[in-house]
């Protein structure tokens, strides 16, 4: 017994929680029933197998029987599997090797990272709709205002630059410099046109 | 006249007649048969659960394969068991213990098991399974109740197909000294005591801890094994030998 099967247990119950309050979880896992999926994670050279049944997803550190695909990707990588357009890009980046059926993967993909939680009508299961309503409605708005705060900062830190130190140039200024540097550049060319002819 | 008994056997620390143990036995598992699951996860602190993941991680069960879950209470390896080998596999839970087995059998119900569990009330000693016919069998804290263990033993062999293994999780002997006293103290004044306060019944989990202590250790099991022709046998320490994990194979 080791420290592998401490964390399989904690992945499996922290996973199957989660999927447990996704009410579409359950039809998702009814496509994948009876498959088993052995993924090997980069960053922990370690190899997890997930028995999917309609019930749940067990996880095991070791199973000796066939596999219906097997997986070896970085954990980062995760995310970008149920993507069709970025399967070719990891795999030759070498972040992805896929061994067995590519759609069962992105399915498990799916599965693993799309979890839709209605955590308002949860907590109103416990505390009531009233207090929940009020508690996310408490959330959201600090949220926003913490949101507006920041956009605000960044503002007054904008026109302190601009206009009251005058540290940095105003974008007109900025484009006024370019047009300049363009006029510049394209007498220097002439010049150089010029240079060039008189030699030849 | 009574009938003088030809042998006896033990029963935690009592000496009792050998065909009055399978009764006393079982009036201790329908006196705890309820609250059974609770107690596990209270008294050993739900570190039970890891032991019997390392038994299912160990197990080498696979898709379509028939496993015998014996003494198998309240379901917990069944439950894996069944969805690791899938519709096209077999589970078998067996318990002598009809109340052991009609809680085991509602719980894996509400769960969603069904389709490839089957419950069979059986002895041990006396598998009512045709020969060769199981990959794995298990027994989970189970076999320091059985009367005789080397008839069960020899029952298993029987069972198993050639190429299966048995695995036997059960309480052994602590390899430290220090744990060794925390965990005596443990059985004998604490656990007792909570079986009291939870399931109301403290002589069932004094029996608990007094048939631990009477239970082979880890050598004399794996002895036990290869004399009725268990091969590669081996065993696990788990928890600090407080568990142990026993494999054979079947060739």
């Amino acid at each position: 017994m080791s420290l592998n099967d401490l964390f399989c247990a904690m992945l499996e119950t922290s996973l199957n929680k989660l999927q447990q309050f996704d009410k579409s979880s359950k039809v998702q896992r009814k496509q994948l029933a009876e498959n088993i999926i052995g993924i090997t994670f980069k960053e922990f050279n370690q190899t997890l197998y997930f028995v999917i049944s309609e019930q749940q997803i067990d996880v095991l550190n070791i199973y000796e029987g066939h596999v219906d695909c097997f997986i070896q990707l970085s954990v980062f990588a995760l995310n970008d599997l149920k993507n069709n357009q970025k399967l070719t890009e990891l795999i030759r980046n070498e972040q992805l090797d896929i061994v067995g059926d590519i759609q069962l993967a992105q399915q498990f993909a799916q599965l693993l990272t799309v979890i839709d939680i209605d955590w308002e009508a949860l907590l109103a299961d416990k505390i009531g709709d009233v207090l929940a309503h009020k508690f996310f409605y408490l959330i959201n708005k600090g949220n926003k205002n913490i949101k507006n705060k920041f956009k605000n900062k960044k503002n007054n830190q904008l026109s302190l630059l601009l206009a009251e130190k005058n540290i940095s140039p105003a974008p007109l200024e900025v484009a006024f410099f370019c047009d300049q540097v363009t006029e510049i550049e394209q007498q220097l060319l002439d010049l150089e046109a010029r240079i060039n002819r008189h030699r030849h | 006249m009574n009938k003088v008994p030809e042998s006896t056997t033990h029963f935690g620390f009592k000496t009792v007649d050998e065909d009055k143990k399978v009764e006393l036995v079982a009036e201790v598992f329908h006196s705890v048969a309820a609250r059974y699951d609770l107690m596990n996860d209270v008294l050993s602190l739900g570190i039970h659960r890891l032991w019997k993941r390392f038994t299912i991680n160990c197990s080498g069960l696979r898709k379509g394969q028939k496993a015998l879950d014996l003494a198998g209470g309240t379901g917990d390896l069944t439950a894996k068991f069944s969805r690791i080998v899938g519709p096209s596999g077999q589970v078998v839970l067996a318990d002598i213990n009809d109340s052991m087995l009609k809680v085991g059998r509602a719980k894996l119900r509400n769960a969603g098991i069904e389709g490839n569990v089957e419950y069979v009330q059986a002895n041990a000693e006396e598998l009512p399974f045709p020969d060769n016919y199981f990959d794995v069998v298990s027994i989970a804290f189970g076999l320091r109740n059985v009367t005789d263990k080397d008839k069960a033993l020899a029952s298993i062999y029987r069972v198993l197909k050639p190429g299966g293994r048995l695995l036997i999780l059960e309480f052994s002997k602590p390899l430290y000294k220090p744990v060794s006293k925390f965990y005596d103290f443990y059985s004998f004044n604490i656990l007792p005591k909570l079986g009291k306060l939870i399931a109301n019944d403290s002589k069932s989990y004094q029996y608990l801890a007094e048939s631990i202590r009477m239970h082979p250790d880890q050598e004399t099991l794996k002895e036990m094994m290869n004399k009725v022709g268990f091969e590669n046998t081996e065993f696990f320490n788990l928890s600090a030998g407080i568990v142990a994990l026993h494999r054979g194979y079947k060739y």
